[in-house]
């Protein structure tokens, strides 16, 4: 049996391990960055004061902040009603809705941003639709809304739709029989519940704009603060002191939306409920809910049709019917792809390894409340607020200060690219494990302990088995989010033939091979879905097993004949 | 208290189904204006899911509700004027307790300062005044439960529907609780149905019961009826502690007798008998008493000889159990000082006066 006392010499240095892991690989770099970046002294900040007056500047962060919103906004206004359309509706209704939520995950926006740059020029060449005609997507920030808002939309959904299945059925029922309304029952008491989980859906959509490099540059749209710094990098290095301080303004506004969700979400949360506010809908939400299902499947659907017929061309088709697909086309295409392919698919291994470990390691503290463990636990979350192109400039700042061996390793680059990757998705893996792991605590390992069970073999032979499906889950996440990867591999990679989301990047950028690189995007989408959908059978398997059960679920007993 | 006149509700043939099991068999009551009306019945019985179908949360298979004049079975949930507490006290995480216990008050159009004595004052009444401007995750569950019933009484609707609205106070509470609510039931004359599976607390809070079981209704009258003169086994068993002996019924003339298996026989005089072959005897535990050798026969007394099995303390009385010819019958007897108190394997002579004997036919 493990004494106590040598309980809390295991943890102790497990802590201090998590905060040195912490500290070296992202406090340290990020200070050191901003300590060689920022302006000291009166002069540096009359340098900074004059670089947030420049106007350039200024438009490029009104219009990050404007396309971050605008987007945020117009996911809203498509997640919202769905996500009230899936906890009230039956069963296949509510299955389709979470399909089509799902679909927009498994493609990287900046395909999409390709996909409707296409779709412009065949609709401009053919005169199909004639309110397209003339329409230059080039630089066009409402396709860049679009394209976000279509993209980043199932954050909002899927977090809303957990936020409002939290919520207990009798609370609505509470308020409706004591007089109040269907409307005001919804405004007074659904939604004040239902915001916390919007208001976390939202941020994580704006998080995601923030730091979206590809995307606005496939678009035409430099004038951005991700793409601004990946632009200025090249051009200037890291001396540059519009780089710096747009990289400033990033991790500043990020930090704002994280802080600003995280005072929703320690605001009075709705009691965990086990009867959600389900049930059937009224009629006439019934009546514009089919409309919007309806919508919302095209739409997502959309992009993932016109990359397949775009891939039926080897150049930009002005024709929707098969180009000039040929089975020599196909197999030069694969030939070409497969070795990038290849890389690739190591490296997003390596980076779900590392996520894995990563997350482990920072989850391996849950149910201790030392001084140092909550710190960790801080930590770990803030990294919600870290953009991922901040941490990778970061990482090329540290780089460049490093001599000996390592200079000038591609090694090095390739394990900062995933370290960027675990470490961002760090918060939500370290919270699936360490919610695991207390379950198993709770449980499992007590049960075990009872029974004598001693030795960290025995613990090992007892915990792993159990940690398999949320291990493999971790894992995946981070595959697959290594997978579409482009921000940061844009900061950190100058050669094209680095990790194949950059090459595809390229290759659909350059619009002769677009035939190829369609082809080559739909085997990202289908390999990235295939690790998503993965991840999400396996996590639903978890997060319904207790549901099922009638000890957890009164509404279960209370109907049982 | 109140801001609306009592009103009277009636069920009318209700059925409820939910997920195609029949909850609920064609219910008929009538409660009348002001009445504290208590279902009574075990988990499960369908008295949660009779308030919920009164409240419209449920819906009706078929049958019909009515509040005075007004048939409101398939009136939206807000337009019945019903408010209901529900079993698990539901309270609202973001808003303060006064908030919670005002919301109902925010639809009648009355000013800050009426809305705020009424919450004050019906929070005092339930012990609440100090956590006025808490929130109810610092509170504990019982405290929970006394706001969510602060919250449907002051609402004044035409009837108040409490499902189980003690379930979470302790023994002591809950005393005070009752008797709270008795009071506040003569001043405000509200017409409240409220839920227990408390048979105590509902023979003590009730104007009238009613008793459910698996969906059906067993008995409706007031606690002394159901007490006395229950309909049938389940509402002898479910109202208080009994003696059930089983046995045949036989007349000698008009005179009707009970013999049981082992041959007692007993004169009845239960008046509403009918010409029934088999029942069951029903006596409560203390409608015997022991005699003493001295003691002088009163009345129709009828006696037995019978020898204690076992002895059991309840605190103010003594329950014994008692072979008589081989059918074991309990008693409660009252501690006091010339009480006879025999100790088990004596030989007793136990008193019964053959009026509260109740015959439920089989």
């Amino acid at each position: 049996m493990i004494e106590p006392q040598q309980r809390s010499w295991k943890s102790g240095s497990l802590a201090l391990l998590q905060l040195v892991t912490f500290l070296l690989l992202v406090l340290a770099p990020l200070v050191m960055l901003f300590a060689d970046m920022l302006p000291v002294g009166s002069t540096g900040l009359d340098t900074a004061r004059s670089l947030l007056r420049d106007q350039p500047l200024q438009q490029i962060i009104l219009r990050t902040l404007a396309v971050a919103l605008l987007a945020c906004g117009l996911a809203s206004i498509l997640a919202i009603p769905a996500a009230f359309l899936v906890v009230r509706s039956s069963t296949p209704v509510r299955i389709l809705v979470q399909i089509i939520g799902f679909l927009p995950l498994t493609m990287p926006p900046f395909i999409s941003a390709a996909v409707l740059k296409h779709f412009a020029l065949v609709a401009e060449n053919t005169g199909g639709i004639p309110l397209l005609t003339g329409l230059n997507l080039h630089g066009n920030n409402i396709a860049l809304i679009l394209v976000f808002a279509l993209h980043y939309l199932p954050f909002i959904l899927f977090s809303l739709t957990a936020g409002l299945t939290d919520i207990d059925r009798s609370l609505a029922e509470s308020a409706r029989n004591l007089g109040a309304g269907r409307l005001f029952a919804w405004r007074r008491i659904t939604l004040p519940l239902a915001t916390p989980a919007y208001v976390v859906g939202a941020a994580l959509v704006i998080l995601r704009i923030l730091e979206d490099v590809g995307t606005p540059l496939m678009l035409g749209i430099d004038g951005m603060l991700a793409p601004q710094i990946v632009m200025r990098l090249g051009v200037a290095g890291l001396a540059d002191p519009l780089l710096n301080i747009s990289a400033l303004v990033l991790l500043a506004a990020s930090v704002t939306v994280a802080a600003l969700a995280w005072s929703a979400l320690v605001a009075p949360p709705g009691p965990s409920g086990l009867k959600p506010c389900t049930g059937s809908p009224p009629r006439v939400g019934m009546i514009f809910s089919l409309p919007l299902v309806f919508a919302l499947g095209m739409l997502a659907l959309a992009p993932h049709v016109w990359l397949l017929l775009m891939s039926f061309g080897r150049d930009w088709s002005t024709g929707l019917l098969p180009g000039h697909l040929t089975i020599d086309g196909l197999q030069l295409t694969l030939s070409a792809t497969l070795p990038i392919l290849s890389d690739t698919l190591s490296y997003a291994a390596g980076a779900g390894l590392l996520t894995l470990m990563v997350s482990a390691a920072f989850a391996a503290s849950t149910g201790r409340n030392g001084q140092v463990t909550r710190v960790i636990r801080f930590a770990s979350n803030t990294l919600f607020a870290v953009p991922g192109i901040v941490l990778a400039l970061a990482y090329v700042h540290a780089q460049g200060l490093l001599d000996g061996p390592f200079a000038g390793w591609s090694g090095l680059t390739w394990l900062a690219l995933m370290l960027v990757v675990a470490f961002k998705q760090l918060p939500l893996a370290r919270h699936l494990v360490a919610r695991r792991l207390r379950e198993l605590h709770s449980g499992d390992m007590e049960s075990a302990y009872n029974l004598g069970t001693t030795g960290f073999a025995a613990e090992l032979r007892i915990a792993l088995p159990s940690l398999a499906a949320i291990f493999s889950i971790v894992f995946l996440i981070g595959f697959a989010a290594a997978m579409v990867e482009l921000s940061a591999v844009l900061l950190l990679f100058q050669d094209p033939q680095a990790p194949f989301a950059l090459h595809l990047f390229r290759s659909l950028q350059a619009s002769p091979v677009a035939g190829n690189a369609a082809m080559q995007g739909l085997l990202l989408v289908t390999l990235n879905a295939a690790a998503l959908l993965l991840a999400f059978g396996l996590l639903r398997r978890r997060c319904q097993r207790p549901l099922e059960s009638p000890a957890h679920n009164p509404a279960v007993v209370r109907k049982a004949p | 208290m109140t801001t609306t006149e009592p009103a009277s509700l009636e069920l009318r043939g209700l059925d409820v189904s939910i997920d195609q099991h029949q909850i609920l068999r064609d219910i008929d009551l009538s409660i009348l204006p002001g009445e504290l009306f208590v279902l009574l019945g075990g988990a499960g019985d369908g008295k949660s899911t009779l308030l919920r179908a009164i409240a419209g949360l449920d819906p009706v298979s078929s049958g019909e509700i009515w509040i005075d004049d007004r048939e409101i079975t398939r009136l939206a949930v807000n337009r019945r004027g019903v408010a209901l507490m529900l079993q698990t006290f539901p309270l609202w995480a973001h808003m303060t307790v006064a908030k919670n216990v005002a919301f109902g008050l925010s639809r009648q159009g009355l000013g800050r300062a009426e809305t705020r004595r009424r919450v004050e004052e019906e929070l005092a009444l339930l012990g609440l005044s100090d956590f006025y401007r808490h929130l109810p995750k610092q509170l504990s569950p019982a405290q929970q439960q006394r706001v969510a019933l602060a919250r449907t009484l002051v609402a004044g609707m035409q009837a108040t529907l409490l499902d189980e609205p003690f379930s979470a106070q302790d023994a002591q509470l809950r005393e005070r609780l009752v008797r709270a609510l008795k009071k506040r039931q003569l001043q405000s004359a509200t017409t409240t149905v409220l839920t227990t599976q408390d048979r105590s607390e509902a023979l003590r809070v009730a104007d009238r019961i009613a008793l459910i079981h698996e969906g059906e209704l067993q008995q409706v009258g007031t606690p002394m009826e159901l007490y006395d003169s229950p309909r049938n086994r389940y509402v002898a068993e479910y109202m208080g502690d009994v003696n059930l002996i089983d046995g045949e019924i036989e007349y000698a003339g008009d005179q009707p007798l009970f013999r049981t298996a082992n041959g007692i026989v007993i004169p009845l005089f239960d008046r509403v008998l009918k010409r029934a072959r088999t029942g069951s005897a029903m006596f409560r535990p203390h409608d015997l008493h022991i005699i003493r050798s001295d003691e002088e026969p009163f009345g129709d007394q009828i006696r037995f000889s019978g020898r204690v099995e076992q002895a059991e303390f309840l605190g103010d009385a003594v329950r014994y159990f008692i072979d008589i010819a081989g059918e074991v019958v309990w008693m409660d007897q009252a501690r006091g000082s010339d009480q006879l108190n025999p100790n088990i394997g004596d030989q007793v002579v136990v008193g019964l006066d053959p009026a509260r004997i109740r015959i439920l036919e089989h």
